[in-house]
């Protein structure tokens, strides 16, 4: 029975995950149909990225193909394996990624001298701060408030990266352009189809309400 | 001789045309809520047809489902297409249901002589919710594995053989890839077979008693053999529904086109890592149609009273005909308590199912009882403010 209870009591539990956040997520927006986009974030990827992290059901994918991501089993770090990515913008929301990798900010008890606001203790360590640059608190020590601040209330940039603020977040935006296609690459044939599919069926109701009521007329 | 002529000497085709559509006379003041049976009938062969194709790819193993089912949306020709159609089916079979439920609610069409109607509709119902939720399984994600973990657990709750319900269920002693293949067993062969069945019977039954309309009166006066104010079945409602179901594809599409994840409600953000016993997601909430039965459990204090609740929250539904103590059946003409009772009984139907889906809170939880406690009390003080509340006589009506 304890069990039981236990996996009844998950039914009450929290958000663990909207619990740990201590910054509110950038906005992000992302038009799908911008392949150009697409494929610089995949290159980003294949770059930064794909050194640890797979993208194993998106591998046969001609832009994951063209960008060099290739199919291999997943590293292990400590015992875990590093998450496969090619999911990763449908498990979490895409500003959930695009924040957390803007997040991380000087932290001299973590292992990898680097902590982060949007997942707090994260295990990854801080790969993009060559490009990026190095951020620490405002504060001594940010609260769980309510509502959550934005990201530069709390952070600022104390060394530059090889790229200005500015290039960062495009990069991080052709990123999540990638990430987002990937997970999901029927988004792009979805968006050219609706049209035609929908422009069809409005004017054949269009056309079939007309004889309906035509209908409805003989009877009256 | 004509084929058709050949035909109808051995099998009479033409007669139960005639019998069923040309002859088979509806009122003629059927309204849009009228429209929601045709829809889950459309809804229905989209789920026998896309289901079709999706299990020529599906495999239904503990390490091939979810891969599968990635296999299905990025590399079958339009397969992402299929599977949309699908997922966004399942829960339009549930949007479609639930109008047509509360029109049946609404109108009192419950009401003698159609309460064989209404039961085949309530099995109907609970058909669909175990089809569906054995169908939400199969993806094989982190949600599929944990909501099959809480339901099981619920199972086991039963007093008097819950445990080998449970285990039978499973086919193992924990949730696992036997389980898999078990619901994926459920979800193909047995609930399509049952519901298809019951979609028969419904259908049938309609026809022996005809449909009730929105005044909840049947006319007296016969012309001509036709009841007056009824209209052939075909070509009036054929027509019209071709227009609207056409209404309803467009709507229909437009979210498997723009929104088939529908923000997490369709398609669940956690479905999409794959199924892993050893790491429990952060937050198990029910799929959006389950959610007000599941406030229903979370809204009782103890385990085994909740799940009791929530199993006579269904069955409530079936003893609606005899609850019932209106001289009249529809809305329309019933009196001030049975409209404030079915207005109470929206919103806590709808207030339970988003409490159901929100983190557990000091206000959810007061808000979850307020609303089971509304829900309840629609059904259990029915015999009551039925049988004495006012009501207007239904025009053409003389005695009741």
């Amino acid at each position: 029975m304890s069990v039981v209870s236990l996996l009844l009591a998950l039914l009450w539990a929290s958000d663990i995950l909207a619990a740990g956040r201590l910054v509110q997520y950038e906005p992000l927006d992302v038009e799908i149909t911008d392949m150009a986009a697409v494929k610089r974030g995949a290159d980003f990827f294949a770059t930064h990225c794909h050194v640890c992290h797979t993208m194993k059901y998106a591998v046969d994918d001609p832009i994951t193909k063209a960008a060099g991501i290739v199919d291999r089993d997943p590293l292990v770090l400590d015992g875990h394996e590093i998450p496969d990515l090619s999911l990763k913008a449908l498990e979490y929301s895409p500003e959930h990624i695009y924040t957390y990798l803007q997040a991380y900010y000087v932290d001299e008890d973590s292992p990898t001298g680097y902590n982060n606001l949007v997942m707090v203790n994260t295990k990854m360590p801080n790969v993009l701060q060559a490009l990026q640059g190095e951020h620490r608190l405002l504060v001594e020590e940010v609260e769980k408030n309510t509502p959550l601040p934005r990201l530069y209330e709390v952070i600022y940039k104390t060394k530059p990266g090889q790229v200005t603020s500015e290039e960062f977040y495009d990069n991080l935006d052709d990123l999540m352009h990638y990430l987002i296609y990937a997970a999901d690459p029927s988004e792009v044939d979805r968006l050219s189809i609706a049209p035609w599919v929908l422009s069809y069926l409005a004017i054949l109701f269009i056309l079939l309400f007309v004889i309906y009521l035509r209908m409805k007329k003989s009877y009256e | 001789m004509s084929l058709s002529k050949w035909v109808n000497q051995r099998v009479p085709v033409s007669d139960f045309f005639d019998h069923h559509l040309r002859q088979y006379y509806v009122p003629k003041n059927l309204n849009i809520w009228y429209l929601f049976g045709v829809f889950a009938m459309v809804v229905l062969v989209n789920q026998l047809l896309s289901g079709f194709f999706l299990v020529m790819y599906y495999t239904p193993t503990g390490d091939d489902a979810f891969s599968s089912v990635e296999f299905i949306m990025r590399e079958v020709p339009y397969g992402w297409l299929i599977r949309y159609l699908h997922t966004t089916g399942a829960s339009a079979f549930f949007i479609v249901i639930f109008m047509h439920m509360y029109r049946s609610i609404m109108y009192g069409s419950y009401r003698k002589p159609r309460e064989i109607l209404w039961l085949s509709g309530c099995i109907l119902f609970l058909s669909l919710m175990a089809e569906a939720y054995t169908g939400y399984v199969l993806p094989w994600g982190q949600m599929s594995f944990w909501a099959t973990k809480v339901i099981i657990s619920i199972i086991q709750l039963i007093p008097i053989g819950g445990e080998a319900i449970a285990q039978w269920v499973m086919g193992d002693v924990s949730v696992s890839e036997v389980t898999l293949h078990r619901f994926f067993a459920f979800h193909v062969i047995l609930f399509p077979a049952i519901i298809l069945a019951m979609v028969f019977l419904h259908i049938i039954f309609l026809h022996c008693v005809g449909s009730n309309n929105p005044d909840g009166v049947t006319p007296k006066q016969i012309i001509d053999g036709v009841p007056k104010g009824y209209v052939p079945f075909h070509p009036y409602i054929t027509t019209k529904d071709i227009a609207y179901v056409t209404l309803f594809l467009l709507l229909f599409l437009a979210v498997v086109f723009y929104a088939p994840r529908m923000g997490g409600y369709f398609i669940e953000a956690e479905n999409y890592a794959p199924a892993n016993p050893l790491v429990t997601p952060a937050h198990i909430r029910p799929v959006w149609y389950l959610s007000p039965f599941f406030a229903i459990l979370r809204a009782i204090p103890s385990q085994s009273l909740g799940a009791v609740a929530m199993v006579l929250s269904l069955v409530l539904l079936f003893l609606l005909p005899w609850l019932d103590s209106s001289p009249v059946r529809s809305i329309r003409y019933k009196g001030p308590y049975c409209q404030v009772a079915l207005g109470i009984f929206v919103v806590s139907f709808v207030g339970l199912g988003v409490v159901g889906n929100l983190p557990p809170s000091h206000w959810v939880t007061i808000l979850g009882r307020a609303f089971t406690l509304g829900y309840f009390s629609f059904f259990l003080l029915m015999p009551l403010y039925s049988r004495f509340d006012r009501f207007k006589r239904p025009p053409g009506v003389s005695g009741l």
